[in-house]
């Protein structure tokens, strides 16, 4: 068990490709669940093969424990990696491939067997040991990969994106089991996923990439709340953060080009000292959770059409259409509305975001 | 008028069954949704109704008129492929004009209608590109342009969304929607994705195994499925389902080893014994029904084994007797692994099943 | 401590290991290189030597160092009958006896193109159907095709050879026991038809040797493209055979040509069915290059200069179909 730091890490694959990998630094404590998410391409995958030692960084250290591993082959790391296609060896059985990394230790027969007993218990997949994986269903496929992975006791697993071939219930449940056994062994794990599901369910601290540069870092719920990049909060949630391009306009308010979207702000004051230049184009977020729908004539800060009724059994989505803007705003399945109705939206005022449509930054206020 | 009626449909593969006599109806500008997991027969299904696979047994009708010898240019359908199946030597405008060629259209004609239907999907600035130059979500656009441009009796569409990532998936399946009821057309959609079935459609069939399982709107699916695959399968946090029995004397649910008993809704009780399986049945109960109790009372036991934030929830997993199940709760519910609590559970919304026959016991 | 070590090793230890890897890696692919481009140079310079160089021991390989080339050989090539007498210019009898090799090369490329175009052409076919249609007994026919390409063609020389002598006369003997007169005249017509020196006969064998290869091989291709092609074409309201045309065939393009390229380099190269059928009509190069090999002392100088002209076509062909022929072999690998 130990900890990780990786310190400017810099990844450039061909001379003339931009850094697939740019300047991420991060410190991941020891026995702590990190998981690394982003889009395809965004370096996630890249950072964590430079861990593993599978890539070699252009720039930068990388700490396991507190040895600097840079240029450690990736056999000498004693770290797990567990691949998303579970890369099991097809000609040995279960059993053989669970244990095939003790077989590198020269241990007793006695000792394998027990170790390899103890990891299919905990997996429960003590009753495929003999097979062999082809054929088996992609869960216990996984959780064999799993089991070769746990059994060495490595210093940290390092997983690329473990569940993506399973289908969604599968999911859901081995998403559980991770987390658990996780807890269970207090091993540092580093996972990546472009799953923002998966991040927030799974994790003690995401760490979110975009283009190769970390955007944030920290737990579900402070990354879910206070995303500090347009990025982040447009990958973190379902659906996406509403997003509005919007200006500081004469009175206290907030408002679109068109000024069809108008919402006015308590703590404006306190907003306008945090902006150097008034006119500056800022984005006003909100999350679909976080507007109420009053279908009273004429109420709400804002009014709008229903576009788009999307029933999803435990909540319903409405698309709301306001001038050139849409809204999503999440409903209790209980409230009907139909489209081409005219409604008003409320915002939680508490939860409203806005970013500096420049930078890109979230502005505290 | 675009009327579609599967009669009867069998259709085998070698020795599997892929469709087991399917009856369903496509009416004038609905929105259909076949949904399934892998395997289930759902694009078998559509390929039967376009003519590119031909049922064993069984006949497609097309607004009365019996199609099954017709063939697929003349069935006047466009397909939307899982993997688009953009022709990889032409250009996005020789893509969509190609099936205009086929019916003659005039150069005026042609570009007439691409420059309408680039614009609605907006990828008309994409006009020359070659499809390996577009992302997965630009080369989506294409696909549905190609099968738009036309006015066709029947749109099918295989998993159209299934290779988008996450975010376009969800912008998609709003402009999809909208889509459809702009050209006020006819849609048979088939997904293996529950949420987009329960967004898209007017009304959604669920398929597994080659037969079908049950067909109405979304909310009636979701609210009263018919057994436990539908009521497994629909729902983005699983239905919990724990084994239990009834006990006539007293008017319980009993759940395993005792466990838990529980006072069914009115009706359901006579409904089991009338059913005539008493011992073995399946309690479903859908996260959001359950709360915690703030008291110590509560209707069911259990301790915290997980914890799974999901930004505007969390959703626990608690272990109660031997069952683990999963509950909905406000995002600034607190609960620490391990933690014994009391669960409340809403009986008016919960289902019972018969564990031999897999069918919901309707009270 | 531990990390000074560590430090050590990731800057020395590494850099001259990759040096040496670079060495090893770039000192293999020369030689490969050299090892196997080795005996076409020395046939090409063999060709442009005067014939007092050619058998020099030891040899020598440097023109204009060792030796002033020179294309005698290529004139020698064009004027020498086989026996390598030279004509003299005045003797009308021996200028009848020109070289055979301008005919035997024109009969090389006839020969050669109509298999190709043929084999290729029907074997595509063959292969598209086995890719899309569910066929009764696939596997086994599929087996079968390939299976005649397992076994050496020489076994069946000696039936081909009795199959193309008379299969005229054949034909006549089975129709005469049939009664009826014109069936008779017909089968006294095609009595003495034979398949031996025949353009058509060696072509159709050749086809039949090329087609298992091109049905193997183009079967690869079509299972590569989607299906959903053809089925996209005929939802967009185009017959299967206009989806063919228009959307399959120009993707199976590539692969269609590295195939002939194969196809090709076996039909030009095949000796041993040539020789024995068509000794006296339609020979093609490779028997004319043995046969200046037989008579009395080898003329290696214009053995070299017909090697290297019965070379050029070939590589003409595969310089021009380049760059399909990288795409057609790799074409599975490009696709995903």
């Amino acid at each position: 068990m130990a900890e990780v730091k990786i310190k400017n890490l810099s990844k450039r694959f061909n001379l003339d490709s931009p850094l697939a990998v740019d300047g991420v630094n991060l410190d991941i404590a020891d026995g702590e669940f990190l998981v690394l998410l982003g889009p395809s391409g965004c370096g996630k995958t890249t950072t964590l093969r430079c861990i593993a030692g599978l890539e070699t960084q252009t720039e930068g250290e990388i700490y396991i424990g507190d040895q600097l591993v840079n240029g450690l082959p990736a056999g000498e790391r004693d770290i797990a990696f567990v691949f998303q296609f579970y890369a099991l060896y097809p000609h040995l059985s279960a059993y053989d491939n669970v244990a095939f990394p003790l077989r590198a230790q020269n241990l007793q027969k006695d000792e394998v067997d027990q170790r390899v007993q103890q990891v299919a218990k905990l997996l429960r997949i003590e009753k495929i040991l003999k097979r062999r994986p082809t054929g088996l269903p992609s869960g216990e496929q996984q959780r064999i990969a799993l089991g070769r992975a746990i059994i060495r006791r490595p210093q940290v697993f390092l997983m690329d994106e473990p569940l993506t071939n399973l289908d969604a219930a599968l999911r859901t449940d081995m998403r559980v089991e991770l987390k658990h056994l996780q807890a269970d062994m207090a091993t540092t794990m580093i996972y990546v996923t472009h799953d923002q599901t998966e991040a927030l369910s799974m994790a003690h601290r995401i760490a979110i990439m975009n283009l190769g540069v970390l955007q944030q870092v920290g737990t579900p719920l402070e990354v879910y709340n206070h995303p500090a990049t347009l990025f982040v909060a447009g990958f973190i949630g379902t659906p996406p953060m509403n997003l509005i391009n919007c200006h500081l306009n004469g009175s206290n308010s907030l408002s679109d080009e068109s000024g069809a979207f108008t919402i006015s702000i308590s703590e404006i004051q306190n907003l306008k000292s945090k902006i150097q230049n008034p006119n500056a184009p800022l984005m006003f977020g909100v999350r679909s959770e976080d507007i109420s729908v009053d279908t009273a004539e004429g109420a709400g800060e804002v009014r709008g059409e229903v576009i788009v009724r999307e029933p999803l059994g435990d909540e319903t989505i409405y698309e709301v259409e306001i001038g050139q803007n849409i809204i999503r705003v999440k409903t209790e399945p209980t409230l009907i509305l139909n489209t081409g109705d005219n409604v008003g939206l409320n915002f939680a005022h508490d939860r409203i975001h806005i970013f500096d449509a420049e930078s890109q930054k979230a502005i505290k206020f | 008028m675009s009327h579609l009626k599967l009669e009867n449909i069998t259709k085998c593969f070698g020795s599997l069954v892929a469709l087991d006599n399917i009856n369903l109806e496509v009416h004038d500008q609905e929105f259909m949704v076949v949904l399934g997991p892998t395997g289930a027969g759902k694009t078998t299904t559509l390929r039967c109704a376009a003519g590119l696979e031909k049922p064993d047994e069984g006949l497609v009708h097309m607004d009365r008129e019996v199609i099954n010898r017709v063939s697929p240019p003349e069935r006047d359908m466009a397909f939307v492929f899982q993997n688009y199946a953009l022709y990889p030597r032409k250009t996005v405008y020789q893509n969509i004009a190609f099936p205009l060629e086929a019916r003659k259209f005039t150069k005026a004609q042609k570009d007439e209608a691409i420059q309408r239907i680039t614009q609605l999907l907006r990828i008309d600035h994409l006009q020359d590109r070659l499809p390996r130059q577009l992302s997965g979500g630009e080369q989506q656009r294409v696909a549905l342009a190609r099968a738009m441009v036309r006015q066709p009796r029947l749109f099918l569409m295989d998993e159209p969304l299934t290779n988008l990532d996450f975010k376009l998936r969800s912008q998609m399946r709003g402009e999809l929607k909208r889509i459809q009821r702009e050209l006020a057309a006819t849609f048979f959609y088939v997904t293996n994705d529950q949420l987009e079935a329960l967004s898209l459609g007017d009304r959604i069939a669920v398929l597994d195994h080659g037969e079908l399982q049950q067909t109405g709107p979304p909310q009636e699916v979701y609210e009263n499925p018919a057994n436990l695959f539908v009521a497994g399968f629909i729902g983005s946090t699983r239905m919990n389902f724990m084994d239990c029995s009834y006990d006539p004397d007293s008017q319980t649910i009993v759940g395993r080893d005792g466990v838990w008993r529980l006072s069914p809704k009115e009706g359901a009780g006579q409904a089991i014994v009338a059913n005539g399986n008493t011992e073995h049945l399946v309690f479903g109960i859908r996260p959001e029904d359950i709360a915690i109790s703030t008291t110590d009372e509560g209707d069911l036991a259990g301790k915290v084994y997980v914890a799974e934030p999901l930004g505007d929830r969390i959703v626990y997993d608690i272990q109660v007797g031997q069952d683990m199940i999963k509950i909905k709760t406000s995002p600034t519910t607190m609960l620490g692994i391990g933690k014994q609590i009391k669960l409340k559970v809403n009986i008016d919304r919960a289902h019972i099943f018969d564990k031999n026959s897999t069918k919901a016991i309707q009270a | 401590m531990t990390t000074n070590t560590q430090i050590t090793r990731t800057s020395n230890l590494p850099k001259i290991i990759h040096y040496a890897k670079e060495f090893l890696f770039w000192f293999v692919l020369i030689a490969t290189f050299l090892f196997s481009i080795f005996p076409l140079y020395w046939m090409f310079i063999t060709s442009l030597k005067p014939r007092t160089d050619v058998e020099m021991t030891p040899p020598t390989f440097m023109p204009f160092v060792d030796y002033q080339p020179t294309l005698d050989n290529y004139v020698d090539v064009f004027l020498k009958d086989r026996a390598g007498a030279g004509f003299a210019e005045a003797d009308q009898e021996a200028t009848r006896k020109i070289s055979e090799f301008p005919t035997t090369l024109t009969n090389s490329v006839i020969i050669t193109t109509v298999t190709t175009i043929l084999a290729v052409l029907m074997g595509t076919l063959a292969a598209y159907a086995f890719s899309r249609f569910q066929i009764k007994g696939e596997a086994d026919m599929r087996f079968f095709i390939l299976s005649t390409r397992m076994l050496p063609p020489v076994v069946v020389l000696i039936p081909v050879f009795l199959m193309f002598n008379q299969p005229g006369e054949l034909v006549n003997n089975a129709l005469q026991n049939i009664p009826i007169s014109f069936i008779q005249a017909f089968g006294e017509s095609i009595k003495d038809f034979s398949l031996r020196n025949s353009y058509i006969g060696i072509t159709l064998l050749y086809i039949t040797f090329g087609l298992p290869f091109v049905v193997w091989m183009m079967k690869g291709f079509f299972d590569e493209i989607p299906k959903e092609y053809e089925e996209a074409a005929m939802m967009d309201g185009y017959s299967r055979l206009e989806a063919i045309w228009k959307i399959v065939l120009p993707e199976a393009f590539p692969a269609m040509l590295a195939t002939s390229v194969f196809v090709v380099i076996t039909a030009w190269n095949e000796f041993v069915f040539v020789l024995l059928l068509n000794r006296d009509n339609a020979t093609t190069v490779p028997p004319f290059l043995f046969s200046i090999l037989g008579y009395g002392q080898v003329e290696w100088g214009r053995t070299a200069a017909t090697s290297v002209l019965f070379l050029i076509p070939i590589i003409v062909f595969t310089f021009l179909a380049r760059n399909h022929l990288l795409r057609g072999v790799t074409f599975g690998a490009v696709r995903r």
